[in-house]
């Protein structure tokens, strides 16, 4: 191999105790890229279909694709790859942070967990070494105490951690990078809990090596002029996601809302109140956009970091947070606990729907306070993550323990495929690919893949499909996308999103769509070309990465996980008012659609799915 | 050259770039200037062997390095 890859793997037996560094096949990156897409190839050697998540057997397969590492704006993306508990998917999720890179600068592109330990355990990587210490002092501590604690103990590493949900093998759990990147929504964390792995530290002294360095610089300059030329470019170095804050309020405002609400929301939530709270901006390597923080919290009296200030607005819009400090501080306790704040909202809202509709009472939650208010989702966050309690056992297994607690009748009180929540609802943004393709991930809904222009409201037709054009889909792709009787069918569209984070994914790139909009299929294959010195056409490029999602769809076809579960939520097709627009299913431009309709765009995506490239 | 600690977001933008101009490879524990980690907060120095290329402060996004008089 040349530059890029270290096309070196580590094996780590917890059982036992021992590990192992080991070259992998060449062939492996040669067919599926990296990261993602090598990671799949892995579960296929790793793991067998029909293991139980919380067994010894499932491994935990985290890989770094050839760009993690260097220079490459955005390039921090760590994927890791294992069956969770929450939906028994074979997933692949996305992190960031300093994992991906100091794994890289150890010499490694992959690392394979399997086994369990006797006791809970630390695992401590340098440089190709490893290192198995006890943490039974670190058991039963946050995540935030436990990343200051190692980060101490060995500066300048990168710390994965989970907090007491994982512990306790809950299924919302998720595990964090560095304090403040998420990894794993659907129990990640409950996967490293039941293997008793508390941590894994990782420092590396190396780096990566590149083929082609001065072409590389010129390429990265070229995108850090590109930089220079955005129009948001300041807001977004101030402010982060918050600096594009009249969009996101206009999606957290509900249907209806007042110029008054608005101006409450940004008061609350907005620029100025983030600023307040602001103690610096904190970036994962090569990002040159940074989206997450520092930030002081005074009721607690210390700094905590914030996976993006976004999400505490996110937070104390729906549960009607007095300030940004109550919003923040929530967050911060759903990510020292180790649960995905965006299942539990899911969870209160159900609570609080069965509540308004009279089917339970105050009696029937165990003291849980049934209101819209931060102080329902800390009571809540604290007994799921201490499994405390029917309720708390209930809903620590996920939505499978919810209904079994509840009645599967009260199903249509939520919004779920898979038996994963969806976390965008097209009756309030559209059928764009993100909502769209939470009907067919493999995973089930999550926040990451299928992201594609239409996360940005209201372009055109001719802007959308210049757009689609830069991820390197081809002309005769772009005829069946753009065609009648849609402007923009969705379904063939989410196709080609898939590949695109697919590409992304394996090679590296943050796929955060204020990151990948400097990227285009072109410069990606450059990059790849200069880092690695393979040189591949577009065409061949992307067939790779379809080729890494096909893999990934298989994976899960023979958990039984194949497409018959793709369905499309009921509650999509009745109209209610909603966040945003006002509650009808439309296509992203507004245009009503039928069920006949979605299940024709159903159709269109296995079909787009199923073509070869070109 | 000037490290302006309160803007620098630890994204090492500055040791990749400046590694991979001097050295082919993108490796902090190359570069010409050492980021010392303090949890989030990083400072700076740089070794004798820096020579104000200046690309450190060029390919900084955040402004936090400074060519010096």
């Amino acid at each position: 191999m040349g530059g890029g890859y270290t096309g070196h793997l580590m094996v780590v037996d917890l059982t036992h105790g021992e590990a192992s560094v080991e070259r992998y096949p060449d062939n492996f990156a040669e067919d599926f890229l990296g990261g993602f897409g090598v990671n799949n190839r892995l579960v296929s050697e790793f793991s067998r279909p029909g293991t139980d998540p919380l067994s010894a057997e499932n491994p935990v397969i985290l890989g770094a694709g050839p760009l993690v590492g260097t220079a490459v704006p955005g390039s921090s993306r760590v994927m890791a790859n294992s069956c969770l508990p929450l939906t028994g998917a074979v997933a692949s999720a996305s992190g960031s942070m300093g994992l991906g890179a100091n794994m890289k600068w150890s010499g490694l592109d992959h690392v394979v967990i399997t086994g369990r330990a006797p006791a809970p355990t630390l695992l401590y990587i340098e440089d190709n070494r490893v290192e198995f210490l006890p943490a039974e002092s670190l058991w039963g501590k946050g995540i935030l105490e436990t990343t200051r604690h190692l980060w101490s103990a060995y500066p300048g590493s990168s710390v994965l951690a989970i907090g007491p949900a994982g512990e306790r093998e809950v299924h919302l759990s998720l595990a964090l990078i560095d304090a403040c990147a998420t990894l794993g929504r659907g129990g990640l964390a409950a996967v490293l809990g039941s293997k008793n792995l508390k941590a894994l530290v990782v420092r590396g002294g190396g780096g990566v090596k590149v083929a082609h360095p001065r072409r590389l610089e010129e390429l990265v300059r070229g995108l850090h002029e590109r930089l220079e030329n955005f129009s948001m470019r300041e807001a977004a170095a101030e402010l982060g996601m918050i600096g594009a804050w009249p969009m996101y309020a206009a999606q957290l405002l509900p249907y209806g809302a007042t110029e008054d609400d608005l101006r409450v929301i940004t008061e609350r939530f907005g620029p100025q109140a983030y600023l307040k709270l602001k103690r610096c901006r904190v970036a994962c390597p090569s990002c040159f956009l940074a989206d997450k923080d520092e930030l002081y919290l005074p009721s607690r009296g210390e700094s905590v970091y914030s996976t993006s200030f976004l999400n505490a607005a996110i937070i104390g819009c729906a549960f009607l947070a007095r300030d940004a400090e109550e919003a923040a501080s929530v967050l911060a306790l759903l990510d020292d606990l180790g649960l995905d704040f965006m299942t539990l909202i899911g969870q209160a809202a159900y609570l609080l729907e069965l509540y308004e509709q009279g089917i339970i009472g105050e009696g029937d939650v165990e003291g849980i306070p049934l209101a819209r208010e931060a102080s329902m989702l800390r009571e809540l966050a604290v007994r799921v993550a201490e499994r405390k309690g029917a309720i708390g056992d209930a809903f620590a297994r996920g939505w499978r323990g919810v209904l079994e607690h509840f009645g599967e009748g009260t199903r249509r009180y939520t919004i779920l495929v898979r038996n994963q929540d969806c976390l965008y609802d097209p009756r309030a943004s559209g059928l764009g690919t993100m909502e769209f393709e939470q009907v067919v991930s493999p995973r089930g809904p999550t926040s990451a893949s299928a992201g594609s222009a239409t996360y940005v409201p209201g372009l055109p037709e001719d802007r959308l499909r210049r757009l689609t054009q830069r991820m390197g889909v081809d002309d005769e792709a772009l005829g069946r996308i753009f065609s009648p009787p849609w402007s923009m069918n969705v379904g063939r569209l989410t196709r080609y999103s898939e590949d695109w984070f697919s590409l992304f994914s394996s090679l590296g790139i943050c796929n955060r769509y204020q990151i990948n909009r400097f990227y285009h299929a072109g410069l990606v294959r450059d990059l790849l070309a200069a880092v690695t010195g393979v040189e591949l056409d577009v065409g061949e490029m992307m067939e790779k990465a379809a080729a890494s999602w096909e893999l990934y769809r298989e994976l899960n076809a023979r958990e039984g996980l194949g497409p018959e579960e793709d369905r499309v939520p009921e509650a999509w097709f009745s109209e209610r008012p909603l966040w945003g627009r006002g509650g009808r299913l439309e296509d992203y431009f507004g245009r009503e659609l039928s069920r006949e309709d979605v299940l024709t765009l159903l159709e269109d995506y296995y079909d787009e799915r199923n073509r070869k490239r070109g | 050259m000037k490290h302006l600690a309160e803007k620098c977001t630890g994204c090492r933008n500055c040791q990749l770039i400046c590694s991979l101009a001097h050295d082919g490879e993108c490796n902090p524990s190359l570069a010409r200037v050492l980021l010392r980690a303090c949890g989030m907060r990083f400072r700076a120095e740089f070794t004798p062997e820096c020579d104000e290329c200046a690309r450190c402060a060029r390919f900084c996004p955040y402004g936090a390095m400074e060519k010096g008089e």
